[in-house]
């Protein structure tokens, strides 16, 4: 079960249209082994130090449920941070890397004599593609132009990326406070 | 800021990602594959290959179209907005075509996406040339490109699938390998037969290890964590063992 505070971020990216990080999350928290949650003994009573609940027992079982809970919980967290900027980071890589590989086809044949060589500057994608009748050459999204789109996709990424790892730290104190 | 100012500009960004980048943030993004043949490209360039990005007609392109979608092998009558391909060549009788999201039809009559394929140019230009359609023709490698989270694991269930489609495609493989002797004295082994096309598995994930034996026994071969900028040595094993084992007339 994912945690109601990681969910909460999931639900935004979700809601945002981000649904691909939100399946890239569940994937790697699906894929989480019953090792990863961590035993009972194993708890970090760090995350509890500076709570203000003098009353706190930790001798008793109840007592451990809630530093139990947070301890999955902030495992939970680092899984989907690690997910995240993953996917975020290998889209950068690709959007940085087409562009260089068109640019070393073109190089590494330009000494082609009398043949043309490869002349390739970007890549597009079609966006109407299930039957060949429905080309009409309009609306393509340029992938692995270092133009104006590329730019903008990049910061898009980046602006993500921070925003991730901000409200992921505030989730982080939030779970830390038992919030 | 507050945790709820914190969640808001997240929706904000997310908002913008999903807008500029709108395959991407649904998963249904082709920069990988993309990026895949296009290394594969350089690294045929270093093995003494040619390489073109041409239309549907032949012509050579300063933007290469690719599919979104699986679809099938383009006619060339309408080159200016039909999908392209790379040709690589290493001499007149070695000439090959790579594809993008092409659609096949195998021996059931079913359609099926591949990624990524090389198959001879002659029969795509035919093919082409008589109107397009579903590759029913021979293929010489089929690629299977899973761009996911790198510290994601595939599942067993796509190099299953990848089986399937490869026994679709070629459901009549014959490996026959004979011992020959004269008069009891063994003379050696000789192995022939028909194959179906060499099987890539390649992703920026990782990989059970069930998913390579599968693959390794029938004739494909797995290459994980193949993350650009990253992690590109692979695509250079890639290289190595289509030449090896690809049954193209490299």
């Amino acid at each position: 079960m994912i945690d109601r505070r990681v969910g909460l971020l999931l639900e935004t990216l979700r809601a945002g249209g981000a649904v691909a990080l939100v399946e890239a999350v569940a994937n790697r928290l699906s894929a989480m082994e019953p090792d990863d949650r961590p035993a009972d003994d194993m708890v970090d009573r760090d995350i509890d130090e500076d709570r203000d609940d003098a009353g706190i027992d930790d001798g008793g079982p109840d007592d451990q449920y809630p530093l139990l809970e947070a301890a999955i919980a902030l495992r939970q967290l680092s899984a989907a941070d690690a997910a995240v900027l993953s996917y975020l980071r290998i889209e950068k890589d690709l959007i940085e890397a087409i562009p260089i590989e068109l640019r070393n086809l073109r190089e590494a044949q330009a000494g082609r004599g009398g043949e043309s060589g490869f002349l390739v500057k970007e890549v597009t994608i079609l966006p109407h593609d299930d039957d060949v009748s429905e080309y009409d050459g309009g609306g393509e999204r340029i992938v692995g132009e270092r133009g104006i789109a590329d730019e903008e996709a990049l910061s898009a990424i980046v602006d993500l990326r921070e925003a991730w790892q901000m409200a992921s730290e505030r989730t982080r104190m939030a779970i830390d406070d038992g919030r | 800021m507050t945790d709820a100012e914190a969640r808001r500009a997240l929706l904000k960004a997310a908002r913008a990602f999903a807008t500029k980048m709108p395959d991407v943030a649904k998963g249904k993004g082709r920069a990988y594959e993309a990026w895949v043949m296009l290394a594969l490209a350089n690294l045929l360039v270093t093995k003494g290959f040619t390489v073109d990005a041409v239309d549907s007609a032949g012509n050579p392109v300063r933007r290469l179209r690719l599919r979104k979608k699986p679809a099938p092998m383009p006619s060339d009558a309408n080159p200016g907005t039909s999908p392209g391909h790379l040709v690589i060549r290493r001499h007149i009788y070695c000439e090959y075509e790579l594809h993008l999201g092409m659609q096949h039809q195998g021996e059931s009559g079913a359609l099926h996406e591949i990624d990524l394929t090389i198959v001879p140019a002659e029969a795509g230009r035919w093919l082409r040339k008589s109107g397009g359609g579903p590759w029913r023709n021979y293929t010489c490698c089929a690629f299977e490109l899973k761009a996911y989270d790198e510290g994601s694991s595939l599942d067993l269930g796509i190099g299953r699938a990848l089986m399937g489609v490869a026994h679709d495609l070629n459901p009549g493989r014959i490996d026959v390998q004979v011992s020959v002797g004269r008069r009891a004295r063994p003379l050696g082994d000789m192995s022939f037969g028909h194959d179906g096309p060499r099987l890539y598995l390649v992703t920026s994930a990782h990989l059970y290890p069930d998913t390579t034996t599968l693959l390794e026994w029938n004739n494909g071969a797995t290459f994980a964590s193949v993350i650009p900028k990253t992690n590109e040595g692979p695509l250079a094993d890639i290289v190595e063992d289509m030449l090896e084992h690809c049954r193209c007339w490299w």
